[in-house]
């Protein structure tokens, strides 16, 4: 149904885009000023090959696509969770594609009181919870990477209840 | 009676919700740029229930010879309690032991509480989480009437001494 509603949309997106296209070329092609002289009484036809130039501004561009598979403790740490001072949550996948270097960067909202609040990894053995996840450094097709992430537990600080906690995963051009 | 139209219009529905409810569940989204900055979010909700552990430490008779450890021997006892909230540390026998008795000596009073076997008696509360708390505990084991009492030695009080932590009331 969804579908059904957005491909019209789509459609009429398309047709308007290749219309200003258009326009914007036409315009341009009018601009080039060309001349072709013929002697009088000639009336073999002139040939003059127009010179075209289009200027396209291409704007830096990049998508950022984000699939979580984050599955939070549910009621279900153990003794041994808490002893180890964590427990995995799953990973996150990124994937960037971009015409342009861009850079991808995390933060969490505030822990809530009586919880610790998460960790991540970019190679999922290092915790070490880095702001700035990965970069393109130009052009790229789709430059994935999958972030790890822990939930992080300590006798005196996680206290039973439930907690709700944003985490944001920012794209910024350089 | 329902008209294939509707069958099919009906299936379709399904479907579609299917994949929302998919989506939502793997919560997946795009971001584009322009205009930098951009960002999508996670929302996780976690939820901890009281978890409590006990370590059992050292068990080793003392040579107290007064009451309440005379008849029999006292022993002391250490643990660690590690909780995330309000705790109390029980005791109990695994099995009532065919050669002795034993029994919890509360401090300071130097109260003697008969353990039973499968029965929990509370020895120590905490009113908070703690990362480890230790707890001394001693107790007293006298040899059983008749024949083959016996007092018996640390180990073997060990071996039967059973601990747990729940959550105070």
């Amino acid at each position: 149904v969804i579908t059904r509603l957005i491909r019209p949309t789509r459609r009429l997106f398309r047709v308007v885009l290749t219309g200003m296209t258009l326009v914007a070329l036409t315009s341009r092609a009018q601009a080039q000023s060309q001349s072709c002289d013929l002697p009088p009484g000639n009336n073999k036809m002139c040939a003059a090959t127009p010179a075209v130039t289009v200027l396209m501004n291409v704007v830096a561009t990049t998508r950022l696509e984000m699939v979580s598979s984050l599955t939070p403790p549910n009621n279900d740490l153990t003794v041994a969770d808490f002893s180890a001072g964590f427990k995995s949550i799953g990973t996150v996948q990124l994937t960037a594609k971009s015409n342009a270097a861009a850079s991808i960067s995390i933060s969490s909202s505030t822990n809530p009181s009586g919880y610790s609040g998460v960790s991540w990894s970019t190679d999922g053995s290092h915790f070490t919870d880095p702001s700035t996840l990965f970069t393109t450094s130009g052009a790229t097709a789709g430059l994935a990477k999958s972030i790890t992430f822990r939930t992080k537990l300590a006798w005196a600080a996680d206290a039973p209840g439930s907690y709700t906690q944003t985490i944001n995963f920012t794209i910024s051009a350089p | 009676m329902m008209s294939r139209h509707s069958l099919v219009g009906a299936s379709l529905v399904a479907v579609a919700l299917i994949s929302v409810s998919r989506d939502a569940s793997a919560q997946s989204q795009t971001v584009t740029l322009p205009p930098s900055p951009a960002a999508v979010h996670v929302t996780n909700t976690v939820t901890i229930g009281g978890t409590f552990s006990v370590d059992v430490g050292s068990l080793v008779q003392n040579t107290l010879q007064a009451n309440p450890c005379n008849p029999g021997a006292c022993y002391d006892a250490t643990t660690t309690v590690h909780a995330n909230r309000g705790w109390q540390l029980q005791v109990t026998l695994s099995q009532t032991p065919a050669n002795f008795t034993v029994a919890w000596i509360e401090k300071p009073q130097d109260a003697p509480h008969p353990l039973v076997a499968g029965i929990y008696q509370t020895i120590a509360t905490g009113s908070s989480a703690t990362p480890a708390q230790g707890v001394s505990a001693m107790y007293n084991a006298n040899k059983t009437n008749g024949k083959g009492g016996a007092v018996p030695t640390a180990s073997q009080l060990a071996a039967v001494l059973s601990y747990r932590v729940i959550a105070s009331p």
